[in-house]
C-alpha cells in the first residue's frame, strides 16, 4: 500500500527545548559503523600495493616496487612479512589459480610459484606478452581479472608524457588472454587510466577510469567486446589483427554526451558516472559484496579512491538491457590513496594503499589497512533505482513518515562534454522539482516523482531531510548520484 | 726564533707586494706560508735561510753562484705578476718599498698606473643577509688564515664584490697554474662579502619576507640544487605566497626573514602547499610538507621565546595546481597567515669607493720608469712597457757573497743576510722537497718532520665534522708519507687535490700533473728507498675472512669506517674501499697491527694483540678483501640509509625491473653481493650491461612518478654486444627460474630451440668476472659471439667466434673487464 502524504500537512517536528546543560551524545559518524584497522609493519616493508590475494594461509601483496611480500597473520597483532619475489615490473594485480599466483607486469602476464617451499618464488612463467611499452611511467598494466569464461583480462594505461622508446600500440586498451595462455585479443579501446578492473558475479569484467582528457568524469562500466570508451589515443591499433574493435574514425571534440553516444561508432556511455570531488576523484579497484560482508549493502559494489582515501558504494540495475546505477559515500579517512580492495574475513575489506606519483588525502604514502564492519546498521540511503517518473530510494531502516515530503529532497542533474580538455565540469546543470513522495508499505522505501527527467544525465539526489522512524535520526550520508542512461519501460 | 719572525714578516711583505700589484680589479694571489710559522716544534728548519733568499728572489739580482742560481731557478717559486696595474705603494711594507724604490715611491706608482689598462668602474652589489658572517666562518673552516693574514685582505678600498667573487671562483683565470683551495660559487660570494665588509651599507630594514625565486625543474617535489644560481627574482614581500613566482610551473621559492615573536610560549606553524614546502625556525625543521601532491596541510610546533627568530620557508612547484600558505598561532595570536608586519628582512649592499681617474703626470711616470729600471724590477716581473727596455740597464748587482753588512735590510730590522748565515753550496733532495713544500704552501697546513703545520689560532678555529680527535680536523702529517701512500695515490692527491678524508673540512688544492710527478718522486726517494713490500697472495677464503673481520661480529672496522660510500655505524672515518689503492702493503699491515706506534694519539685502536702469526694472516686477509676494490663484497652490519633508494646487495642478489637507458623498457638488472652486476633486456632476451661497484639507484623506478631511464651507479660499465643466433630467429622470453641463492635463470625460446641463460659473479685476484652459462634444452643453436675491445669474453676457454650447442650441452662464457 502506498500512502500519499500531502505537502504542508505536517510541520517538521522540533526537538523539545533542553531545560539546561546536558552532556551531548556525539552524533554517530562513519566510524560508528566501520572501523579502520592499520596493519603494523616494519619500515623496510614498503607496501605500495599493486595487488593482493589470500593464499596458503597468508596475504600475498604485490607492490609497485616489483616485489611480492608474503604476510602471515596479516589481520593479527603481529603480522610477519617476508619477501617472496622481487624484480618484477610494477605488478598491478595479483590473483591465485591452481597454486599459481598470476600478476600483470608492465609488459607481460606472468604466473609464479614457490616450487620448493622455501618461502621464495622460484618459477615465473610468461603466460602472455606482446604489448610493448614505450618507456613512459604511466604505461601501467592492471589485472588480471578472470572473466566467466576463464580468460584473463588486463587494462593498459595510456602514457602521460614522453615515450623514449617510441610510440607503442595497444595503450588505452583492454585485452584478454585465453585461459590456456598464448596470444591476446584486444577487446575494448578508448580507456585512459583504468586502474580498477574486476569481474561481476555474472562473469563480466568491469573497469573504472579516471577523469582527464577525453574522459569527462570518472566512471565505472562493463568492458564489452568491441566497445570504444572515448579516448582516441590508441585507436590506430584498431587496424591491427588482434583488435576486436572497429575503428571509430576521427573522434569529434566537444560533443555533449547524449550526442557523442549517438554519433561516435561503438561509443559506450558508462554505467555509473562518479562525480568528480562529490564522490572521490580517482576511482581504483572495486569488489562486489555478494556475501553480505557489509550486510545492508549486499550485492552492491565497493570501490576505493586513489585520491580521496575513501571507499564508496555503487548500486547497479539493468535498464533497457544495459547496466546503470548510482554511487554513494561510504567510509572516508584511510591513510592514503586506495588502489586495491579485497574481501578478507567475514565483514572485513582489505584496502591496499599507495599515492606515489599523484598524492592523496591521508598522511601516508603507502600501506595496508582494512575496513571492519562493527555490526551496527547505519541509517543510510541504501539504493537509488530509476522509475518511469523518477526514482525509488531504499533506506536501510524504516523512515519517519512525517519526513517523507518533497522538501526533504533536492534533485539536480547535469551532463558532460566529450572533449580533449582535461576533465569536464558539470554542463547544463538543472534543478528538478520533486513533485511527490510516496512511502512503500515496508516503511523503508520511497518513490519520488521528479519533474523534467531527461536521459544521458547524472542525477544528484539529496535526501537530508529524511529521518529515521526510530529516534528521528538523520541520515549518515544523505546523497547519491544516479546515472540515467535509459528509463524503465 | 728570530729568523722565524723575520720570515713571517717576509711573508707579509710578499703577500702585500703581490696583492698591491694586483689590486684595482682583481686581487693578486697570496701564496706560500712561511715554514715554521706555526710549527708545533718551533725549530728553525735547516734550509730556512735558503728559503728566505729564494722567497725574496734575492738571487735574481744577487748571484749565489752559477750552479746554485740554476738550481734555485728550477725549483717551485712564488708566482709573480706582470707589472701593468695601478698600485697603491703606500699600502706596502715600507722596507720593501725602500729596498726597491728608494725615495721614488710616488714616481714608481705613477709609472705603474700609466701601464694599467683603463679600469671598469666599480659596482655596488646586493648580497644576502648573513653573507659576511658566512664568509668569515668559511675562511676559518677552510683555514684561509694559514696563508692569508686577516689584516692583509682588506680589499674594500680597491675592488668590488663582482670582481673579487669572480676572482675567488676562478683564480687560475688570472694566475694560470696557481694552486688554490677550490671554492663553490656561493662560497666565493660569501668570502668576497666578508673581505669587502668595510663596504657594507645596511639596507633599510624592511618589513616582510626576503624571497628568491628559482626557475628549475622539479621532477618529484624535492628542493632543487640552486647553489651558485642567480634567482629569477628576489625582493621583499609582505605575504609568503606563490605571487612572487616568475612562472607557473617548475620553480622553487625561498623566503627568509627575522620573525618577531610577540610572546614566550608554544607556537604552531603550518604550511598548506601544492607541491612541497618546508619551514625552519632557527635552522630547525619545524614543518615538513614535502612531496608532489595536491594542496596538503602540515603542522609543527616549537617553543619559542619572545623576540627575534630566524624564519626560513622553502616551496617547490612541479606542474598543475600551485599554492603556498604559511600560518602561525600562539599565545595571543589566533591562527592566521604569518603577517609581514611580524617579520623583517634586510638586504645588504656592498658599496665600493668611487674611483677617481687622474692620469699620472708624465714627468713622474718617466722618473718612476727610471727608478724601476734601476731597481731591476724586470729581474722578477714581466714589464709591459716598451720604454722600459730602452733605458740603460743598471750595472750588475753585487753577488750575494759580496754584500756587506747592512746592505740587506728588506724586512726592516736586523740584516737578513746576517740572519740567513752561510748558504749551502749544493741542494739535496731533502732541501728541494723542503723548498718546494714551503713555496707551494704545503707546510702552511701540513707538518713534515716537525716542520710546518697550522698556526695554533688557525687550528683552534677549525670545524670538527666527526668525533675522531685531531686526526679529524687537521690535514695529515706528511712525515714518511712516501712509505705510507702508494706513489700513484700520492700523485692523485697532489695533482687533483683528491680527498679521502671526507671528515676534514679543509680542502687540498690541485697542483697539477707536473708538481704531482715531482712530489711523488721526491717522497719515494726520501721515504721509501729500498722498501720492498709485497701484496699477500689472493684467495677467495682470504676475501671472506677479511670481509668477516671488517664486519659486525668480526673486528668491527665498520663501527668507524664507511665502506664503498655506505656509512659506518659510528663516526665516519676514512672509507675502507680505497685503502688498498691508497696504502702500501707493508705500511697497511703495520698500521693494522700497531697503529699507535705509527701515529701517537691516533683513534685507531690496536685490535690485534695476540702477537701470533694469526695477526698477520688477519691483516693480510683484510688487504686481500680490499684488493677487490669496487668488487669487494660489503661487510656484515653495514646499514643502508633507510631514506636512500640506493639498492645495495649484501647477502643476496637484488633483482630490479626497470627501464634501462638505451636498452628497453622491459629489463631486469641484477645486483650481486660481489658488487659485480649485470642487466638483461627481456624484450628479446639478451645480456645488455655489465658493471662493478655501486649497483643502482632505484629512484628512477621507485621515487615519485618514476619511469626514469636508469643507468648504473657504479664504474667499469660496459655495454655488451650480445651473441647472435645463426639465422636470427626471434628470441622470446618463456619465463625465469630463480636459483636457490636468488639469481634469475632466463628461459628463452629461439625458433624451435629452447635454452636457459644464467649469469653469476666470481671473485678473482684481479677483482671479479662474470660467468654466464647457456644451456640448450631443446633443439640446437649456432651462436656467434662478437669480439670486442671493451671487455674480454672467453667461451669455453676459447676466444669469441662461432659455437654450436645442442640439447643437453652447455657453454660457459667468462666476461673479464
Amino acid at each position: 500500500m502506498v500512502m500519499l502524504l500531502a505537502l504542508a500537512v505536517l510541520a517538521v517536528p522540533q526537538e523539545p527545548a533542553s531545560p539546561g546543560p546536558v552532556t551531548k551524545k556525539p552524533l554517530p559518524d562513519e566510524s560508528t559503523y566501520v572501523e579502520i584497522v592499520d596493519v603494523p609493519l616494519p619500515p623496510h616493508v614498503v607496501l605500495e600495493v599493486g595487488g593482493f590475494v589470500q593464499f596458503d594461509n597468508a596475504l600475498f601483496v604485490a607492490t609497485r616496487r616489483g616485489e611480492v611480500w608474503r604476510i602471515e597473520d596479516a589481520d593479527g597483532d603481529k603480522p610477519k612479512a617476508s619477501l617472496w619475489a622481487e624484480g618484477l615490473m610494477e605488478p598491478l594485480g595479483l590473483i591465485e589459480q591452481d597454486g599459481w599466483l598470476y600478476c600483470a607486469q608492465r609488459a607481460e602476464l606472468s604466473r609464479m610459484r614457490d616450487s620448493n617451499g622455501d618461502g621464495r618464488m622460484d618459477e615465473l612463467e610468461t603466460v602472455a606478452d606482446g604489448w610493448p611499452i614505450s618507456g613512459n611511467y604511466h604505461e601501467y598494466c592492471f589485472g588480471p581479472s578472470v572473466a566467466g569464461d576463464g580468460s584473463f583480462w588486463l587494462t593498459l594505461n595510456k602514457p602521460f608524457g614522453g615515450e623514449p622508446f617510441g610510440r607503442a600500440p595497444w595503450r588505452g586498451w583492454a585485452i584478454r588472454i585465453p585461459k590456456e595462455g598464448g596470444s591476446f585479443q584486444a577487446v575494448c579501446a578508448g580507456l585512459r587510466s583504468p586502474c580498477g578492473i574486476g569481474t561481476s558475479p555474472e562473469g563480466v569484467v568491469w573497469y573504472t577510469d579516471n577523469q582527464g582528457e577525453w574522459c569527462a568524469n570518472s566512471k565505472f562500466t562493463p568492458l564489452e567486446v568491441g566497445d570504444f570508451h572515448g579516448h582516441p589515443w590508441g585507436i590506430e591499433s584498431c587496424k591491427l589483427p588482434e583488435s576486436l574493435v572497429e575503428h571509430p574514425g576521427e573522434v569529434p571534440d566537444g560533443l555533449r554526451m547524449a550526442e557523442a553516444a549517438k554519433t561516435i561508432p561503438n561509443f559506450r556511455l558508462p554505467a555509473v558516472w562518479i562525480p568528480y570531488d562529490k564522490c572521490g576523484r580517482s576511482p581504483g579497484d572495486f569488489v562486489w559484496d555478494t556475501a553480505g560482508n557489509f550486510p545492508p549493502f549486499q550485492g552492491q559494489v565497493f570501490c576505493g579512491d586513489q585520491y580521496s582515501a575513501e571507499v564508496f558504494r555503487m548500486s547497479l540495475e539493468r535498464v533497457g538491457g544495459r547496466w546503470q546505477g548510482a554511487c554513494y559515500p561510504f567510509r572516508r579517512g584511510l591513510k592514503s590513496g586506495i588502489t586495491r580492495v579485497l574481501w578478507g574475513k567475514q565483514g572485513t575489506l582489505w584496502c591496499g594503499l599507495t599515492n606515489r606519483g599523484w598524492g592523496s588525502r591521508g598522511g601516508s604514502v603507502h600501506g595496508l589497512q582494512r575496513l571492519v564492519w562493527r555490526g551496527v546498521i547505519p541509517f543510510e540511503l541504501r539504493e537509488i533505482t530509476a522509475t518511469k517518473k523518477g526514482f525509488q530510494l531504499a533506506f536501510t531502516k524504516p523512515i519517519f513518515a512525517g519526513s517523507a515530503l518533497p522538501p526533504s529532497f533536492a534533485v539536480k542533474s547535469w551532463t558532460y562534454d566529450h572533449h580533449k580538455s582535461y576533465g569536464c565540469p558539470p554542463r547544463d546543470t538543472r534543478s528538478h522539482a520533486v513533485r511527490s513522495v510516496s512511502v512503500h508499505a515496508d516503511g523503508m522505501t520511497v518513490e519520488i516523482e521528479v519533474a523534467d527527467l531527461e536521459l544521458c544525465r547524472v542525477f544528484e539526489i539529496k535526501c537530508d531531510g529524511v529521518l529515521a522512524a526510530s529516534g528521528k535520526a538523520t541520515l549518515l550520508h544523505g546523497a547519491g548520484w544516479y546515472t540515467l542512461n535509459a528509463a524503465p519501460e | 726564533m728570530v729568523l722565524g719572525s723575520k720570515l713571517k714578516a717576509m711573508r707579509v711583505f710578499i703577500c702585500i707586494w703581490l696583492l698591491a700589484l694586483a689590486a684595482c680589479g682583481d686581487p693578486g694571489p697570496v701564496t706560500s706560508a712561511p715554514p715554521g710559522a706555526g710549527s708545533a716544534s718551533g725549530t728553525t728548519p735547516p734550509a730556512a735561510g735558503l728559503l728566505a733568499v729564494q722567497q725574496g728572489h734575492c738571487a735574481a739580482c744577487h748571484s749565489l753562484g752559477e750552479a746554485m742560481d740554476r738550481e734555485l731557478a728550477a725549483l717551485p717559486a712564488q708566482p709573480l705578476v706582470a707589472l701593468a696595474s695601478r698600485v697603491d705603494l703606500t699600502a706596502s711594507v715600507p722596507a720593501l718599498v725602500d729596498h726597491f724604490c728608494a725615495g721614488n715611491v710616488d714616481d714608481v706608482r705613477a709609472w705603474l698606473c700609466s701601464l694599467a689598462p683603463a679600469q671598469a668602474p666599480l659596482k655596488s652589489q646586493e648580497v644576502a643577509g648573513g653573507s659576511i658572517e658566512r664568509g668569515e666562518q668559511l675562511m676559518r673552516e677552510l683555514a684561509c688564515f694559514a696563508c692569508h693574514a686577516p689584516a692583509d685582505l682588506d680589499l674594500a678600498a680597491t675592488t668590488d664584490h663582482a670582481h673579487l667573487a669572480g676572482f675567488l671562483r676562478e683564480p687560475q683565470k688570472r694566475f694560470p697554474g696557481l694552486a688554490h683551495v677550490p671554492l663553490a660559487g656561493g662560497e666565493a660570494d660569501a668570502i668576497a662579502a666578508y673581505l669587502l665588509r668595510m663596504q657594507r651599507q645596511e639596507g633599510a630594514r624592511s618589513q616582510g619576507f626576503a624571497y628568491e625565486c628559482y626557475e628549475r625543474n622539479i621532477p618529484n617535489g624535492d628542493w632543487p640544487d640552486v647553489s651558485g644560481l642567480e634567482p629569477s627574482a628576489r625582493g621583499v614581500v609582505a605575504t609568503m605566497s606563490i605571487a612572487v613566482a616568475t612562472r607557473k610551473s617548475q620553480y622553487a621559492l625561498q623566503f627568509n626573514a627575522t620573525l618577531e615573536v610577540p610572546a614566550d610560549g608554544e607556537w604552531q606553524f603550518a604550511t598548506r602547499s601544492d607541491d612541497g614546502s618546508w619551514l625552519w625556525i632557527d635552522d630547525v625543521l619545524v614543518v615538513d610538507n614535502a612531496g608532489m601532491k595536491p594542496s596538503t596541510r602540515k603542522n609543527g610546533r616549537r617553543r619559542l621565546s619572545k623576540g627575534p627568530h630566524q624564519l626560513r620557508v622553502a616551496y617547490t612547484q612541479g606542474s598543475g595546481g600551485q599554492e603556498l600558505k604559511v600560518f602561525w598561532s600562539g599565545p595571543g595570536v589566533d591562527e592566521q597567515e604569518i603577517p609581514g608586519t611580524s617579520a623583517h628582512s634586510s638586504v645588504m649592499r656592498l658599496v665600493p669607493p668611487k674611483r677617481v681617474e687622474t692620469p699620472p703626470p708624465s714627468d713622474a711616470v718617466a722618473r718612476g720608469r727610471e727608478a724601476a729600471r734601476a731597481a731591476r724590477c724586470d729581474a722578477c716581473h714581466r714589464v709591459e712597457d716598451p720604454e722600459f727596455a730602452k733605458l740603460p740597464a743598471p750595472s750588475r748587482a753585487k753577488p750575494w757573497a759580496d754584500l756587506g753588512a747592512g746592505e740587506c735590510a728588506v724586512a726592516a730590522g736586523p740584516d737578513l743576510r746576517k740572519e740567513v748565515g752561510a748558504l749551502p753550496s749544493h741542494i739535496t733532495t731533502a732541501t728541494r722537497l723542503y723548498l718546494g713544500m714551503a713555496n707551494d704552501g704545503c707546510l702552511a697546513c701540513h707538518v713534515r718532520d716537525g716542520q710546518g703545520g697550522l698556526p695554533t689560532d688557525v687550528q683552534k678555529a677549525l670545524r670538527e665534522i666527526e668525533d675522531i680527535g685531531e686526526e679529524g680536523i687537521v690535514p695529515p702529517d706528511l712525515t714518511a708519507v712516501g712509505r705510507r701512500l702508494r706513489p700513484e695515490w700520492l700523485h692523485r692527491v697532489v695533482a687533483e687535490g683528491h680527498k679521502s678524508r671526507e671528515y676534514v673540512a679543509m680542502r687540498m688544492p690541485a697542483y697539477g700533473e707536473d708538481k704531482a710527478r715531482q712530489y711523488a718522486s721526491w717522497f719515494a726517494d726520501l721515504d721509501a728507498k729500498g722498501i720492498v713490500d709485497d701484496e699477500p697472495e689472493f684467495s677467495a677464503d682470504a676475501v671472506e675472512l677479511g670481509r668477516a673481520l671488517a664486519g659486525t661480529g668480526g673486528r668491527n672496522c665498520i663501527s668507524c669506517h664507511p665502506m664503498s660510500g655506505h656509512d659506518s655505524l659510528g663516526p665516519q672515518g676514512m672509507d675502507l674501499a680505497v685503502q688498498h689503492q691508497r696504502l702500501r702493503p707493508g705500511w697497511f699491515r703495520d698500521w693494522l697491527l700497531q697503529p699507535t706506534v705509527l701515529r701517537k694519539n691516533t683513534r685507531m685502536p690496536s685490535l690485534w694483540l695476540s702477537g701470533t702469526e694469526q695477526d698477520r694472516v688477519d691483516a693480510d686477509a683484510i688487504r686481500t678483501w680490499l684488493s677487490l676494490g669496487k668488487a669487494a663484497p660489503l661487510p656484515k652490519g653495514i646499514v643502508v640509509d633507510a631514506k636512500s633508494l640506493q639498492l645495495v646487495p649484501i647477502e643476496r642478489p637484488i633483482l630490479h625491473g626497470a627501464f634501462l637507458k638505451g636498452v628497453s623498457a622491459r629489463c631486469i638488472a641484477v645486483g650481486t653481493p660481489a658488487r659485480t652486476h649485470f642487466a638483461y633486456d627481456l624484450v628479446e632476451p639478451r645480456l645488455a650491461w655489465i658493471w662493478r661497484g655501486a649497483f643502482l639507484d632505484s629512484r628512477g623506478t621507485w621515487h615519485g612518478r618514476a619511469g626514469k631511464l636508469v643507468t648504473p651507479l657504479g664504474e667499469d660499465w660496459q655495454v655488451v654486444a650480445d651473441f647472435a643466433i645463426e639465422g636470427e630467429p626471434k628470441r622470446r622470453l618463456l619465463g625465469q627460474r630463480r636459483t636457490d641463492d636468488g639469481y634469475p635463470v632466463l628461459r628463452v625460446a629461439c625458433g624451435e630451440a629452447r635454452y636457459q641463460d644464467l649469469t653469476v659473479p666470481r671473485l678473482v685476484a684481479t677483482g671479479s668476472e662474470l660467468v654466464r652459462t647457456i644451456r640448450c634444452d631443446i633443439g640446437s643453436l649456432v651462436i656467434n659471439f662478437p669480439s670486442t675491445d671493451a671487455y674480454k669474453a672467453t667461451i669455453d676457454g676459447k676466444p669469441a667466434g662461432q659455437h654450436t650447442l645442442t640439447a643437453g650441452q652447455t657453454l660457459e662464457i667468462v666476461y673479464q673487464w
